[in-house]
């Protein structure tokens, strides 16, 4: 009961006696009741699979037969020899590089188009919106349809127009810009949002000030606009950076990871290792691996969002 | 002038949808053509009767209700407790276990997803709708926001009830629930949408049809060379229609920003 002591040395200095009360011990705990369900399911979905994963990681578990033996680091040690799993890793670099920048511009470039709030502008931001909304499998169905080699509507354009097609999915290059088009596309209405609180944060009187001094839009924009948005811009790239760091399910359903691992990312790497070639043990030693850096952007996260008052 | 360019281009935009749209009410003979053929006397269910003859597309609708719906109400309830006591109450730890719940919940569950598949097989939930329910209903979005909200819940309210011999969880039940009411709604519509929307805890923990929910046998078809892209089509704008209303009806709630829904639903 070390939680009722600091009250009971209090009570005792003012010559009150002890209390002994189930009330008095049911009012400290109180609060810890109430934060059960959520430490609880927080146990048993977070903490508990991190501490099972490390152990997983250490072992060459057998799906079938339920055995599992004790490697130590040869999970570890293959992961460094593993070309599948480098691939992976350089795929979701250079996808992270290609939508994260790509997010942060066109999310700027709607909002500013949509600053003013008339009724035509607030409609456009929710017709936006609407892809944030929709559910990988919707997005994946409706983009392999639009894509596709044979019947897809944007080569049937390219066709009409008298242009050659382009193999939307099947080719390394362009199935690699696919997926990242989809990406920005699904997610840049949400970050369009962000930059529209930012810019609503930005006093009208400073634009007025730099129109008198005679500044054009361009350095408006240049020596105003995107100044002050800095710690919206900062927080956009972080979140976008975790959102491409997890991508997963849209892009296994729209190119499976193909053409020959052209699109593979490494979280379908994971889930592939673990429930494909059910070599659960080296799976997880693929996340564990990443863990540090997905410690550090949340830790990032954490930082901004106390910066911007959001926690 | 400006204003009808946002117009145009914001539905340049939602061409996919739109198209998809389109396409799922042609019949397949005439789904390939370019440019689109937009007389009316092409218009058709024939997808959309396909779509039923596909499988048991009522139970997977069932199924998908279902699960949204418990865990959608598992979020208010946990959330709005642990709220409470984050906000109301000083205790040791406070901050300390406060940070733990963001930081843990920031953790992606696709990085951990195969030791938790391997807890659900623990507890049996494996094959079991309560596999998809329970895991994500713990969101930091509704943390975050209960205690936000219940912060602002004057602390009179709370000692004049004390005074009165309430207990904490009669207070609790009738005085911060009810007063949470508008929040609790708002979290609920949210997470409802995402929930709805989730793909990648059905696919892992799910293997029987009779516990399919509609994205997964949508995912499914579409992994499937056999089925017509006309049904295909067909499907997706069912599995999307629910959701577009609701965002319709509360895109406010929507369009406030839920940060914390861009890292982890």
């Amino acid at each position: 009961m070390n939680i009722l002591q600091p009250v009971s040395r209090a009570n005792q200095t003012q010559g009150f006696k002890v209390p002994t009360d189930l009330k008095q011990i049911g009012f400290r705990l109180t609060p810890y009741l109430f934060l059960l369900p959520t430490l609880g399911m927080l146990t048993a979905f977070s903490l508990v699979p991190l501490l099972y994963g490390f152990w997983m990681s250490l072992h060459n578990i057998n799906v079938l037969h339920g055995r599992s033996e004790f490697i130590g680091l040869q999970n570890y040690f293959n992961l460094l020899h593993d070309p599948k799993f480098g691939l992976s890793l350089l795929n979701t670099a250079g996808y992270t590089l290609a939508v994260v920048p790509s997010i942060v511009v066109v999310s700027l470039a709607i909002a500013i188009f949509l600053r003013k709030s008339t009724p035509a502008r607030l409609f456009a931001r929710v017709g936006f919106y609407i892809p944030f909304v929709l559910s990988p499998v919707v997005v994946a169905t409706s983009w392999k349809w639009l894509l596709n080699e044979d019947l897809g509507v944007v080569d049937g354009f390219l066709k009409w127009a008298g242009i050659a097609t382009v193999p939307w999915l099947t080719d390394d290059t362009a199935a690699r810009i696919s997926v990242v088009v989809t990406t920005v596309w699904n997610l840049v209405g949400f970050y369009m949002l962000m930059v529209l609180a930012g810019l609503s944060q930005i006093n009208d009187e400073l634009y007025d000030a730099a129109r008198i001094a005679g500044a054009n839009p361009w350095q408006r924009f240049w020596r105003i606009t995107l100044p002050m948005l800095r710690p919206t811009l900062l927080l956009i790239v972080v979140l976008a950076t975790i959102h491409a760091t997890q991508a997963f399910e849209t892009i296994l359903l729209l190119t499976d990871g193909g053409p020959a691992n052209a699109t593979r990312l490494v979280v379908q790497n994971m889930y592939d290792s673990a429930f494909v070639r059910l070599e659960p043990g080296y799976g997880v030693a693929q996340s564990i691996l990443l863990l540090p850096l997905i410690l550090f952007i949340a830790w990032l996260q954490m930082r901004l969002f106390r910066e911007e008052k959001i926690i | 002038m400006h204003d009808v360019a946002a117009v145009v281009v914001c539905l340049i935009f939602l061409g996919p949808v739109l198209w998809v749209a389109y396409s799922a009410f042609r019949p397949s003979r005439d789904l390939f053509t370019f440019p689109p053929n937009l007389s009316l006397n092409g218009f058709s269910l024939q997808n959309f009767q396909a779509v039923f003859a596909s499988g048991d597309v009522a139970r997977y609708a069932f199924n998908s209700l279902l699960v949204a719906a418990i865990s959608s109400l598992i979020t208010i309830i946990a959330s709005s407790m642990a709220g409470f006591a984050l906000a109301k109450f000083k205790f040791p730890g406070r901050n300390l276990i406060f940070m733990v719940i963001l930081a843990a919940l920031l953790i992606p569950l696709q990085v951990l997803m195969v030791p938790v598949f391997l807890v659900l097989k623990t507890l049996g939930w494996v094959n079991q709708l309560i596999g998809i329910i329970v895991p994500p209903a713990a969101t930091p979005t509704g943390t975050f926001m209960m205690r936000q909200f219940i912060r602002g819940i004057p602390d009179e309210l709370i000692e004049a009830a004390r005074l009165d011999g309430a207990s904490d969880w009669k207070i609790y039940r009738h005085i911060i629930l009810p007063l949470c009411a508008p929040m609790s709604a708002a979290l609920g519509i949210i997470s409802f949408t995402w929930r709805w929307n989730d793909y990648l805890w059905p696919l892992i923990v799910v293997n029987n049809q009779d516990k399919f929910t509609l994205q997964l046998s949508l995912a499914n078809l579409v992994g499937t060379n056999t089925v017509e892209w006309g049904t295909l089509l067909a499907y997706a704008i069912l599995v999307l229609i629910p959701v577009l209303i609701v965002f319709l009806l509360f895109q406010r709630l929507f369009l406030k920003g839920q940060v914390g829904a861009a890292v982890k639903g």
